[in-house]
């Protein structure tokens, strides 16, 4: 193995050992004890290495991270620990505990499409989202969305085609496409749009949306949705507040 | 499952590391953040269907990084290269010069790395996973792994040397289709 070959090994070295045990890079080691020139290259890369593992190490994590993701959490499952001394004098209890933990662990629910649809295009619409367009009106919107190829023969109630628009955005879930629309209706107190968001999918990627003629209210977070099948589509309707806000937007 | 942990532990333990290979790849704390809460709610959903207790943090990793997939689909389409072998130098840089740049710019050369060398990258400076987990979690070959990584590293090693001696010029190496 030459300098050239070994530096090319080298340079997928990480110190702490956990590339040490391939053959060649014990190889491209040797070498590098060999060769003076190549030792100290080696010696800064591993430095080089150190400092930008360390810097992306320092990405600072969002305080409450942790416990979103707890909270949103489908059934969750907790585990009890008792003191020492009580486990052995309920041993009994405890197979039987276990036992219902386990039934517990196999009944863990399956994902619900439609749930998750809901949680997840409620979530996009909280925490904010990259539209593809721009467009201050509906026309324009259904326009940009035939530029984007993305279906455009969406039907929405009267109140909610009177509303001005804000833009719109085509995404996947679940790798079927998603068209969203934003839409606002007036301002409030200080000035900030009180914007509306309409999903809308084939009806083909939520098996389990509600069949036609029922719609359903959810609230996810501080919106509230509703969700309901018109021909071959599903839609989602997500606003802040409650289901009385909501249901004018459905006339 | 998870070698005996209970969801809140197992959040407890990897919710961090997920949330920087998520940043690392997004940028951005919002999408980080969907992208590591959704995952672990794929856990929560799917997660019993793990049999090898061992390769809890792994399938999380894996997960996260199919669900980056399909949200960058909706944004950019980009091929599945399979990248020629092609010679390449590590640019030369220093200790020093590494050290002068603060973590928001490193994760903002990492993301002017060619798209597809991203997230190797990222797993190679981020986690002490072995070359065969990163190509697991990455669903690519172990050669295709290392060659991504190291032009990854000779870009990124270029745009700091870019950023710390003005003089140098940069021309970022398109990956080959």
């Amino acid at each position: 193995m030459d300098s050239r070959q070994a530096r090319k090994i080298l340079a997928l070295y990480r110190p702490g050992g956990i590339d040490a045990a391939d053959a060649k890079m014990a190889e491209a080691l040797e070498a590098a004890q060999r060769d003076p020139v190549l030792a100290a290259w080696f010696e800064q890369q591993c430095a080089v290495y150190n400092i930008i593992r360390a810097k992306l190490k320092e990405i600072p994590v969002p305080q409450d991270l942790k416990r979103r993701i707890i909270l949103e959490q489908p059934g969750r499952l907790r585990t009890i620990v008792l003191p020492l001394a009580i486990r052995l004098l309920a041993a009994a209890a405890a197979i039987a505990a276990l036992i219902a933990v386990a039934s517990t662990w196999f009944s863990v629910p399956k994902e619900n499409i439609s749930d998750t649809f809901r949680r997840r295009m409620a979530a996009k619409a909280a925490r904010g989202y990259a539209m593809n367009f721009l467009a201050d009106d509906q026309a324009k919107i259904r326009a940009e969305f035939l530029a984007l190829k993305a279906p455009a023969d969406y039907v929405l109630s009267p109140n909610l085609q009177r509303l001005p628009g804000e833009g719109g955005a085509v995404f996947l879930f679940n790798n079927h496409p998603v068209e969203m629309l934003c839409l606002y209706d007036g301002r409030d107190a200080q000035g900030h749009k009180n914007e509306l968001w309409v999903f809308i999918t084939g009806k083909s990627s939520i098996p389990n949306a509600p069949p036609p003629g029922k719609t359903e209210f959810v609230p996810v977070g501080d919106l509230m949705t509703a969700t309901w099948t018109a021909g071959d589509k599903v839609y989602l309707l997500a606003v802040t507040g409650d289901a009385k806000a909501l249901q004018k937007y459905l006339e | 499952m998870s070698d005996g942990l209970d969801f809140d532990s197992l959040v407890s333990r990897y919710y961090g590391p997920l949330y920087q290979f998520a940043f690392s790849l997004t940028r951005t704390e919002a999408d980080a953040c969907d992208l590591t809460q959704e995952t672990f709610y794929i856990w929560a959903t799917k997660g019993h269907q793990l049999r090898d207790g061992s390769k809890v943090k792994t399938w999380l990793f894996t997960t996260l990084h199919r669900e980056f997939l399909n949200m960058r689909r909706k944004i950019v389409r980009f091929p599945h290269y399979e990248l020629s072998e092609m010679d390449h130098e590590l640019p030369a840089i220093s200790p020093a010069m590494a050290n002068a740049l603060d973590s928001a710019r490193v994760v903002e050369f990492l993301n002017l790395v060619a798209d597809p060398y991203q997230a190797p990258l990222s797993l190679f400076y981020l986690e002490d996973y072995s070359y065969k987990e990163i190509a697991e979690i990455l669903d690519v070959p172990l050669g295709t792994v290392q060659s991504r990584i190291s032009r990854g590293m000779a870009q990124l090693q270029q745009l700091i040397l870019n950023a710390t001696s003005p003089l140098s010029a940069f021309k970022k190496e398109e990956p080959n289709g």
